[in-house]
């Protein structure tokens, strides 16, 4: 029974994984924000660098401008998952199904954290292409595994961000608020140092933060322990994990209690 | 003359009805205008890091403009294109009213935000940043930042016409908005571009205003910076020049087809 309830639970994560990836591929948005978008991003950052003489930035930019756009897509998207939901007329059945919302929520955050893994790839090769910059990655496998947990890190925070989503419909507005601070609490293409310290401990609960230090330090090969950064990230997992696990009952009991979506 | 300013007035009301049901006031100070704060300050601390104050104060002046710039770009395809989403386009090209002062009073507010979003980025970052930019200079560039917006908004209204039949126009505006960045020298001069990309630059609205604004920002006379005016003004006129025909276009096809959609 348990092994039958297990193989439910990967087949509903894994169909709603390959749904999100076909949508996603086939909307408009996939090459703007996914190709372009990126790509002058990184255009604009490196640039500056090497006007302001500080080509070693170079890499770093190069890293924050992919976790630019891998971010982007992940909160981006998160949003319109349910607002497409809502739109289509199916958040209610979704809700209302004994599958829980949120193994359907991340089969389709982790798809589009997985395709969103272009970024990275793009603004590596416009910075090879456009600034002839050496970006052979040091260190692949500590960059590899960085990688890998920093999309676990944004399937959780997608999770989290998708079950407030349900009792909003200003996601949108939410996405449009949170890209920038986002990017300048995270130090994505330009170093921390920059901000005042009382930022910290905002700039630490961001997982592109530790996304960010471990990519540049692991395609720089800086020598450093990566162990820190991996722990943070594992751990903000846990926490995004726990807290979208007690949002998602919060969510269900005022939908049940209220016996409606359309009143958010 | 009266009905093209009745029309022009009518445009200016439906715009604000329209900002007000978009962007309610908690949106509007508690999104918009945050947003284009952040958005401005993220670039300035890029150029920080790359070449200090120096830098970051030439980014700020440069951002601050392309955040009006940004909306004026927008604005004036948004309008084209909202019609079209909302299905409201069909009755504007069978309507016997000429659509230009309509078109024009529904973008007025688009550019009073424009020109607000730059005020903003103005008042909040100089302090911020503790950058030395003298208020005097500042104020009396306003002239140019608006001549530099509109030049953006004819370049808006010439994709929003050759995008009519697309469903992209938004989009490609969004991305152009970006690349402006780069072509035309908002974060770092773009003399520093390959000669080529030089050449694209200063085809572009906003290169030759943002210079002007820059000149008188560092204490130039309007005399000293007449000709990087002119030339604003001119692709201004050139842009709208070819908006207009590529629209009128676009309206002659849809009266003929009774369709305006390709997709």
């Amino acid at each position: 029974m348990a092994t039958q309830s297990r193989w439910s639970i990967f087949r509903i994560f894994w169909n709603s994984f390959l749904l999100q990836a076909k949508d996603q591929v086939l909307q408009e948005s996939f090459i703007t924000t996914l190709l372009i978008q990126p790509a002058i991003f990184t255009l604009l950052s490196v640039g500056t660098y090497l006007f302001g003489r500080k080509p070693e930035f170079g890499l770093y930019a190069i890293a924050g401008t992919g976790l630019i756009g891998l971010w982007n897509n992940n909160v981006f998207t998160a949003g319109q998952i349910i607002n497409r939901e809502r739109r289509m007329g199916t958040l209610t059945l979704i809700l209302a199904t004994p599958t829980p919302l949120p193994f359907i929520l991340l089969g389709k955050s982790f798809a589009i954290a997985l395709i969103s893994l272009i970024t990275i790839g793009v603004t590596f090769v416009t910075g090879m292409i456009a600034f002839q910059l050496p970006l052979g990655i040091k260190d692949p496998l500590t960059f590899l595994i960085g990688l890998l947990l920093m999309v676990i890190a944004l399937t959780c925070l997608g999770l989290v961000l998708g079950c407030l989503f349900v009792l909003s419909r200003n996601a949108g507005e939410f996405d449009t608020l949170a890209n920038y601070p986002v990017y300048i609490l995270s130090g994505l293409t330009f170093p921390l140092t920059l901000l005042p310290l009382w930022t910290r401990p905002l700039s630490a609960i961001l997982p592109t933060t530790w996304g960010n230090i471990v990519l540049s330090q692991a395609a720089a090969q800086l020598g450093q322990s990566m162990l820190p950064s991996y722990l943070w990230l594992i751990s903000l997992s846990l926490v995004y994990l726990g807290v979208a696990g007690l949002l998602y009952k919060r969510v269900e009991f005022l939908a049940l209690r209220a016996g409606t979506l359309e009143q958010w | 003359m009266r009905a093209n300013l009745r029309l022009f007035w009518s445009g200016v009301r439906a715009s604000w009805a329209d900002y007000m049901v978009e962007l309610t006031p908690t949106l509007y100070l508690g999104v918009h205008i945050p947003r284009t704060i952040f958005q401005a300050l993220f670039f300035v601390l890029i150029a920080k890091a790359a070449g200090g104050d120096q830098l970051a104060r030439f980014a700020l002046i440069g951002n601050a403009v392309q955040m009006a710039v940004f909306f004026g770009l927008l604005s004036m395809e948004i309008i084209i294109e909202s019609e079209k989403w909302s299905g409201t386009f069909e009755y504007l090209i069978a309507s016997p009213a000429h659509w230009l002062p309509l078109m024009l009073g529904k973008s007025m507010f688009s550019f009073s935000d424009a020109f607000l979003s730059t005020i903003v980025v103005f008042a909040v970052l100089i302090p911020v940043l503790n950058l030395q930019i003298s208020l005097v200079n500042l104020l009396a560039s306003a002239p140019v930042i608006l001549i530099t917006v509109i030049s953006a908004g004819a370049m808006g209204w010439l994709i929003g016409a050759i995008c009519l039949p697309i469903r992209w126009g938004f989009r490609i505006c969004n991305l152009l908005a970006y690349a402006m960045m780069i072509l035309c020298g908002v974060n770092f001069p773009f003399t520093a571009l390959p000669p080529i990309v030089q050449e694209i630059g200063r085809l572009l609205p906003v290169t030759h205003g943002l210079l002007a604004v820059r000149a008188i920002i560092d204490g130039a006379t309007y005399w000293s910076v007449l000709p990087l005016v002119g030339s604003e003004i001119l692709i201004a006129v050139t842009y709208s020049g070819l908006a207009w025909i590529a629209f009128g276009y676009r309206l002659k096809v849809a009266r003929q087809s009774g369709a305006f959609e390709l997709v």
